[in-house]
């Protein structure tokens, strides 16, 4: 099929409420039963048909009351308010799952999601240094996330781990960190403390991972 | 300080009864509380000092009440029935981590936290991997059998292709991440099935890792 073309590259970042190393990206049942978290992306480089995106930064946040894959979560994105009008209708288009094949990422988590809320447009901070393991995510009066290496318990070293996904449909290859985020929200507030982050750097197209 | 020269070079099964992508690798706690594993290797060359190592295998079945770098585990050591005496010697003798670097080696750093070490035994060990199908088996026979095979997922139950680097790691630079079942009786008895499993080279030497 065709679809429009489009592309958002650049570095990401996410963390959610699993410990260190989050069983999911083996296929293991989330640490504490639910899976919450964040995840952001600042397009370094993006267009959606002739439409440029440089620049912008687009997340989501979510909650599943068990294993992703068992479905029944809730999730919300979030798009910088610098957007233009086309650009956040081509930027919740793709979030959406649209133009693309079923097995690119925003679709195989979409299949998972019973309730979407009402995306945010907020001024949105965001940093993410991959060999450093830092990050640092603000959405303004909604919630805020830190990344930071992980330490070894014994020593107070930092501790380096990459994980490659030789198939991932998410990323082929993350540094695995400690991340710190809370939240604001009725639905979807939340608050964890040093828990599974990733950094990453990834470019997804309409038939998923561009390498 | 000098030690003797030595290295083991060869495939290694390790298995644990953690989840798939067990936490430990990362500094988080241990799935079920406390950590049990059975892991084997055949070493293809090896030396310690003028002492041949190449074609013998080991096997170490470990249990600890909690968190690895919390202390208070337990080992007991399998070596090949085929090594002669100084073969048995050299290799037990790196399997406790001496010989060897303060934390460069994982046995050295185990060997820290192991408050019982069993008489080892002499015994026939099976040993076969193919790490390309990310496949294998060890046993002893009436003592252990650990099996492994790929992670599945759990939706479509293709296989999961998943590697860790660890950059600066103490047992692997990179592993393949594999699901494994171990049962294994006596002294420390183990019983899991569907958990962690990884397949690595290993290349240790007085140093550490070769990377």
């Amino acid at each position: 099929m065709a679809y429009v073309d489009w592309l958002l590259k650049g570095p990401k970042i996410a963390s959610c409420n699993c410990d260190y190393g989050c069983p999911c990206e083996f296929n293991g049942r989330p640490t504490r039963g639910v899976c919450e978290g964040l995840e952001a992306q600042r397009i370094e480089e993006g267009y959606f048909g002739d439409l440029r995106l440089d620049g912008l930064v687009v997340g989501a946040r979510y909650r599943w009351p068990g294993p992703v894959h068992e479905g029944g979560g809730v999730a919300q994105g979030f798009i910088d308010e610098r957007a233009s009008e086309d650009q956040r209708a081509a930027l919740l288009k793709i979030l959406g799952g649209q133009e693309q094949e079923p097995t690119t990422v925003f679709n195989i988590y979409g299949s998972t999601i019973a309730k979407e809320l009402d995306p945010v447009f907020a001024p949105i901070e965001f940093a993410c240094d991959i060999p450093a393991r830092t990050g640092r995510l603000v959405v303004q009066d909604v919630m805020e996330m830190t990344i930071e290496p992980i330490r070894n318990p014994v020593t107070g070293l930092p501790h380096h781990a990459i994980i490659r996904l030789p198939e991932g449909f998410e990323f082929r290859e993350a540094e695995v960190a400690s991340g710190t985020f809370s939240g604001e929200g009725a639905e979807l507030g939340f608050r964890n403390r040093d828990c599974y982050a990733a950094l990453t750097y990834v470019a997804y197209g309409p038939y998923g991972i561009v390498t | 300080m000098a030690h003797v020269d030595w290295q083991i070079q060869g495939p290694e099964l390790s298995t644990c009864n953690c989840d798939w992508g067990c936490p430990c690798q990362f500094n988080a706690r241990p799935t079920q509380g406390h950590c049990r594993a059975a892991v084997g290797m055949r070493i293809d060359r090896g030396h310690f000092g003028d002492v041949q190592l190449d074609g013998l295998h080991w096997i170490s079945l470990l249990a600890w009440p909690g968190a690895i770098h919390e202390g208070d585990g337990e080992v007991l050591a399998i070596v090949d029935e085929r090594a002669d005496q100084r073969q048995r010697d050299a290799i037990l003798t790196i399997l406790a981590g001496e010989e060897t670097e303060p934390g460069a080696t994982i046995f050295n750093v185990l060997a820290a936290t192991l408050a019982t070490v069993h008489k080892p035994q002499f015994l026939p060990v099976e040993f076969e991997v193919d790490l390309e199908s990310r496949s294998g088996r060890f046993a002893v026979p009436g003592v252990v059998e650990a099996r492994s095979e790929p992670i599945r997922n759990p939706v479509t139950g293709e296989p999961h292709y998943a590697r860790l680097v660890l950059p600066h790691g103490f047992e692997y630079t990179e592993a393949e991440f594999a699901s494994s079942t171990t049962k294994a009786s006596g002294l420390i008895a183990h019983d899991w099935t569907q958990s962690h499993g990884h397949f690595a080279m290993l290349h240790l030497t007085p140093n550490g890792p070769v990377r």
